[in-house]
């Protein structure tokens, strides 16, 4: 019987040994880490701004981002990369599960920071999702639980986990993280001022979805 | 557990949860879909608390904060929304007092039931019941204002209660003979800890209360 992790990522690099949660690096998982950390220091340059025409003017304006706006949008923007990063390398189901909740709501706060009528809809669109993707998020984490005993991902390379866990699993990360680029993309996020805050979320949605197809695989296989 | 009833309770939340959604899919309004996805949220709860063993007990505390914090910012966001809509930059004010009768006669039964279950349970658990009481007694009977003498009282009554919990931990390691006693000191003081927390949170509750929603001053 093969190891699911070292056949999906390469050797384990590193292992940090604390208690049941192993957060542990593999080629993969290292790659995943990494970008997620540089795009969050990305979060920490200025935002650009937003260059609009004047019709009928041969003259244009720049749209900024007030300051009050810019914090907030930088605390979150500089959470979902620190919960993106941690999701990636930790080595416990529930742990992952937590940290796809933040990245949830991190978006949610990006895309909600901006006051315009149309973004707000969006983000409250996004958030009755997130709601709703939460039940068989962590419906599929007890499920894990009831059926193998184990949350830990050290564990599950050893079961193979048949039923409807890890279908549920999917389904959650799809309605949580996976749809986040569609609703900054209704909200027209990318013609509104403060754009390193919007890559992030696209950032953190590509590298969970990564994850998740390794971790889908790792419970059922092995 | 019995055979099967993590089975059975898992199918029940189901079907919860599926009620849930579809409700959810013929409501025209946003609160109504708001309240039917946290009745739908609950579910994942359900399924967790079914497994029954000391881990799920350990997992449900993150997840109940998760949909608490889902909840707040949606909601924050839902009144965002309203108020854009409506074109208004404060939320409107009920203008007079709400008397429900209610809210005259229940306190004293519902929060001495709850201080009296509370005391039996002791620990965070017990705290978190007392204050519950306390905090709805204070919601519905409380007057004026608290002085700041009072305040600081039931502040440095919270700090006192937090030093036995630390004394209490200390003697479980460094003392385990006297373990008994460990366990009285940590679970009194987070009793009266978490007590005081959630009166001082009662008096700032009814304070925003009659400032920002009834009006008054």
């Amino acid at each position: 019987m093969s190891n699911p992790i070292t056949e999906l990522g390469g050797e384990i690099i590193s292992y940090l040994r604390w208690g049941e949660i192993n957060p542990y690096f593999t080629q993969v998982t290292l790659a995943l880490f990494v970008i997620a950390v540089i795009f969050t220091f990305f979060t920490l340059v200025k935002p650009e701004k937003q260059v609009q025409p004047i019709f009928g003017a041969d003259q244009n304006f720049k749209r900024g981002i007030t300051d009050k706006n810019l914090r907030i949008r930088r605390y979150m923007a500089v959470v979902c990369g620190i919960a993106t990063a941690w999701g990636v390398i930790t080595g416990d189901f529930y742990n992952y599960i937590l940290s796809i909740s933040l990245i949830g709501i991190t978006n949610i706060g990006i895309v909600a920071a901006s006051k315009g009528r149309h973004v707000l809809n969006a983000a409250f669109q996004y958030g009755l999702m997130i709601m709703l993707s939460s039940i068989p998020l962590f419906g599929s984490a007890g499920i894990l639980l009831g059926s193998t005993g184990t949350l830990s991902i050290h564990e599950l390379t050893y079961i193979s986990v048949r039923g409807i866990a890890p279908m549920l699993f999917l389904i959650g990360v799809a309605g949580e993280i996976g749809i986040a680029p569609v609703y900054a993309t209704k909200a027209e996020l990318f013609r509104s001022p403060g754009a390193p805050y919007i890559i992030m979320i696209h950032v953190s949605s590509l590298l969970i979805l990564v994850r998740t197809v390794e971790i889908a695989l790792i419970l059922t296989g092995g | 557990m019995a055979d099967g009833t993590f089975e059975i309770i898992v199918s029940f939340s189901a079907v919860f949860g599926a009620i849930a959604i579809a409700g959810f899919l013929f409501q025209e309004e946003d609160i109504h879909k708001f309240i039917l996805a946290q009745g739908g949220a609950l579910t994942g709860i359900v399924i967790l608390a079914a497994v029954g063993t000391d881990l799920a007990e350990a997992l449900i505390l993150p997840t109940v904060v998760v949909m608490i914090a889902e909840t707040l910012a949606f909601s924050e966001i839902l009144t965002e929304k309203e108020k854009l809509n409506a074109g208004i930059t404060d939320s409107p004010k009920i203008g007079r007092r709400v008397k429900l009768n209610i809210m005259e006669t229940s306190p004293i039964l519902v929060s001495g039931g709850l201080v009296i279950y509370g005391a039996l349970l002791t620990g965070f658990q017990g705290g978190a019941v007392i204050g519950a009481g306390s905090l709805y007694y204070l919601i519905n009977k409380e007057r004026g204002d608290v002085s700041g003498g009072l305040w600081d009282t039931i502040h440095s009554l919270a700090g006192i209660g937090l030093g036995g919990w630390l004394i209490g931990f200390a003697i479980l390691f460094l003392f385990p003979r006297f373990w008994l006693l460990g366990l009285f000191l940590s679970s009194a003081g987070i009793l009266i800890k978490v007590i005081s927390h959630m009166q001082l949170l009662g008096v700032e509750l009814k304070r925003a209360l009659r400032e920002k929603i009834i009006g008054e001053k």
